[in-house]
């Protein structure tokens, strides 16, 4: 028996030897990107983590742990709340608008032969232009007297409305810029899904009697772009709870105007309330992620590839 | 009698300098199976095309039927169409690409929106006549197991069957088919050779079939229009292309492997000659001019009668072929390999070797000429004792 056992015990020990050297390789090749990986996102992420349980302030000596008590006082301080519900509503308008507008210009751009580049570059103008910048001359142009929007609203006799300033309009307000930034690189995305649909299936469309453009649109349009509308939607989603720039410059938060990004640099930059602005920025965080996961495994369904 | 599809002088250009359709005319009987064959670039997918209606000619009519559709949507031609990439609509099941056409032509345009067009009145009868004629086509194509699954989840020939079904599915006059097999495997391709025949002879309309393969034209059409540079050289049945091609250039597209072709000469008695040789009992009636004399490869032989055009030859290769063998043969004194086809019956006990040096002869009665413009020219044949009588 020990004959026969004495071989394998060798060989065995050999692949095990064998094993680690094999593993020490792999560990060694995976080790530069999973350093990064730790250094980009998960430890900054761990630190959040730890500041949210604290009451930690900048330039504080001392800071103690005050385990949930941040997430208590969010939930219960009407600035993050009405933060919270500005930014839905902001949201729920950039979304749709952003999104939607996007593809009746990408889809009336892409049909364009000659001056389909001159549009794009229009389109993408103000994705390239800093939005601090343009958010001032937004200011001048919704100026309630100086402005020419209210000079148009004027001269059709309509009253003199204070974008900017009446509480009911801001928001909705704020929301036609974010479309406005947004809408150019939407665009651009629509029109590279467009570009991949062929040809055959409209002319096949076409033969089998869907020539109008409605029905060429539900037909085979619409339903090719379903990827592209949702990695569309997904991204604008983001993009649209990041609001701050306009905020920021147009109306700093006031007249009830708070939105989560802006709540939190109040917090953490103006007041240096370092825990609970890392408190809010992790309620903010698993919101967005919720939503964006949710958005994904809904329209995925529905989106054939 | 009406005519299945007439096409006359239909011209149509890209750009201006380069024409794509040089006046097209075409005469197809209804019920008849129409090849359009050329190579890539010939313009033949552009005729289609035209036919279709997803195209304008600049200038000519189409009429299918004996009826006018120049200017028609080609909804309204009652086509349908097979296309090379099948052009299923990925996103729905097969039953529903099938349903399509009929949906389109027999609901009311509220009646099809997504949400709204339930409540449409009667929508539920017809939807239930199309379901029904869905499920009659998926028979007849033996797809009803198909019916609710996704085109990506078909193999091959499975797409290519529910194209055809949505072709089927309202019954069209004309059918027009774009390369349909050209994606297929091989063996499918000659299976599905078989049942596009079928199909045709079942259905009884009328088929315009493009392709750039002449196996696929000479085996499933009545009649084949080979085109060239936007201009059909010749339009007529397969046995006609093959054994009178009208041009040299039909003679070197149809045929596997390819016709030979040698340089020939006419005098000024309208005598033809060979490779320097008198093609003895050959007289055309036109005269002094450069030629080509063509040979199908199965009417060389490997014997010499007395009145052949006889040249020797150095065997170079041998393929085989089961059933029968191609040689290329090269002539002495000339850069070229003449192909030969031979029944394995006629080698037996003839062992060959490459390298080997060959006889090999044609009749004159089995060359074609073609003039320096390619076009085939008449010619007379007398028996060579005769011609040696007269001279």
């Amino acid at each position: 028996m020990s004959a026969i056992s004495l071989p394998t015990d060798i060989s065995r020990r050999r692949d095990r030897r064998r094993g680690y050297a094999e593993s020490l390789k792999g560990w060694t090749f995976v080790s530069p990107a999973a350093l990064l990986l730790m250094l980009i996102y998960l430890v900054p992420l761990a630190m959040l983590l730890a500041l949210s349980v604290t009451d930690y302030q900048l330039g504080a000596v001392v800071t103690g742990f005050v385990g949930l008590d941040n997430f208590e006082r969010a939930f219960a301080d009407p600035v993050f709340q009405r933060a919270f519900s500005n930014t839905l509503l902001y949201v729920a308008i950039v979304i749709p608008f952003g999104v939607g507008l996007a593809l009746v210009i990408a889809i009336l751009i892409h049909q364009r032969r000659r001056t389909r580049s001159l549009y794009e570059i229009i389109y993408f103008l103000p994705v390239t232009a800093t939005l601090v910048a343009m958010a001032t001359v937004w200011q001048f142009i919704l100026h309630p007297r100086l402005g020419p929007v209210n000079k148009l609203l004027q001269t059709l006799g309509l009253p003199e409305t204070h974008f900017l300033s009446d509480p009911a309009l801001i928001v909705p307000t704020l929301a036609a810029i974010g479309v406005w930034q947004v809408v150019g690189f939407n665009v651009i995305l629509f029109l590279a899904g467009l570009t991949a649909i062929p040809r055959e299936l409209y002319d096949a469309a076409r033969v089998d009697g869907a020539s109008a453009p409605l029905d060429r649109f539900l037909t085979v349009t619409w339903p090719q772009l379903g990827p592209t509308t949702m990695f569309v939607t997904v991204t604008t989603s983001i993009t649209a709870f990041k609001v701050f720039e306009t905020v920021a410059v147009l109306t700093k938060g006031q007249r009830g105007t708070e939105v989560l990004l802006y709540a939190i640099y109040l917090e953490g930059f103006q007041y240096f309330e370092m825990g609970y602005a890392a408190a809010l920025t992790l309620v903010f965080m698993t919101f967005v992620l919720l939503l964006s996961v949710w958005q994904t495994f809904h329209l995925d369904r529905r989106v054939h590839y | 009698m009406t005519l299945g599809l007439e096409l006359r002088g239909l011209d149509k250009s890209f750009e201006p300098e380069n024409p794509v359709l040089r006046g097209i005319d075409l005469s197809i009987r209804r019920g008849e199976f129409v090849s359009l064959v050329g190579s890539s670039g010939c313009g033949k997918s552009t005729l289609l095309r035209i036919i279709a209606g997803l195209e304008q000619a600049d200038g000519g009519r189409v009429a299918i039927d004996g009826r006018e559709v120049t200017y028609l949507e080609p909804k309204a031609r009652r086509i349908a169409m097979v296309f090379q990439s099948y052009a299923l609509y990925p996103h729905m099941t097969v039953a529903a690409n099938i349903a399509t056409p009929l949906i389109m032509s027999r609901l009311h345009f509220l009646a099809r929106l997504p949400l709204l067009g339930a409540l449409a009145p009667g929508r539920r009868q017809v939807r239930s006549t199309i379901d029904r004629a869905v499920e009659e086509v998926a028979d007849q194509l033996e797809i009803r197991p198909l019916l609710g699954r996704k085109p990506a989840q078909l193999s091959g020939g499975q797409r290519q069957r529910v194209a055809l079904a949505r072709a089927m599915v309202r019954q069209p006059s004309l059918f027009l088919m774009d390369e349909p097999l050209s994606n297929l495997d091989a063996k499918l391709r000659v299976h599905m050779r078989g049942e596009l025949t079928d199909l045709h002879r079942r259905v009884g309309a009328t088929f315009v079939y493009v392709t750039h393969d002449q196996v696929e034209a000479m085996t499933m059409s009545d009649r084949i229009a080979l085109m060239e540079r936007g201009a059909i050289l010749q339009f007529g049945t397969p046995s006609e292309l093959y054994s009178a091609p009208a041009n040299l250039r039909v003679a070197q597209f149809i045929g596997t492997p390819s016709i030979n072709c040698f340089p020939a000469e006419i005098d000024s008695a309208g005598t033809v000659s060979c490779l320097g040789r008198p093609v003895s009992g050959m007289v055309t009636s036109e005269t002094r001019q450069r030629a080509s004399l063509a040979v199908r490869p199965e009417s060389i032989r490997l014997s010499a009668r007395s009145e052949d055009v006889v040249f020797g030859a150095t065997l170079r290769r041998i393929e085989h072929h089961g059933s029968e063998y191609i040689l290329f043969a090269e002539p002495q004194g000339r850069d070229q390999l003449v192909r030969i086809r031979v029944s394995g019956a006629a080698l037996e006990g003839q062992p060959l070797a490459e390298g080997q040096a060959l006889t090999i002869a044609f009749s004159a009665a089995d060359a074609h000429l073609f003039g320096s413009d390619d076009r085939r020219m008449d010619v007379s044949l007398f028996d060579a004792p005769v011609r040696l009588q007269s001279a």
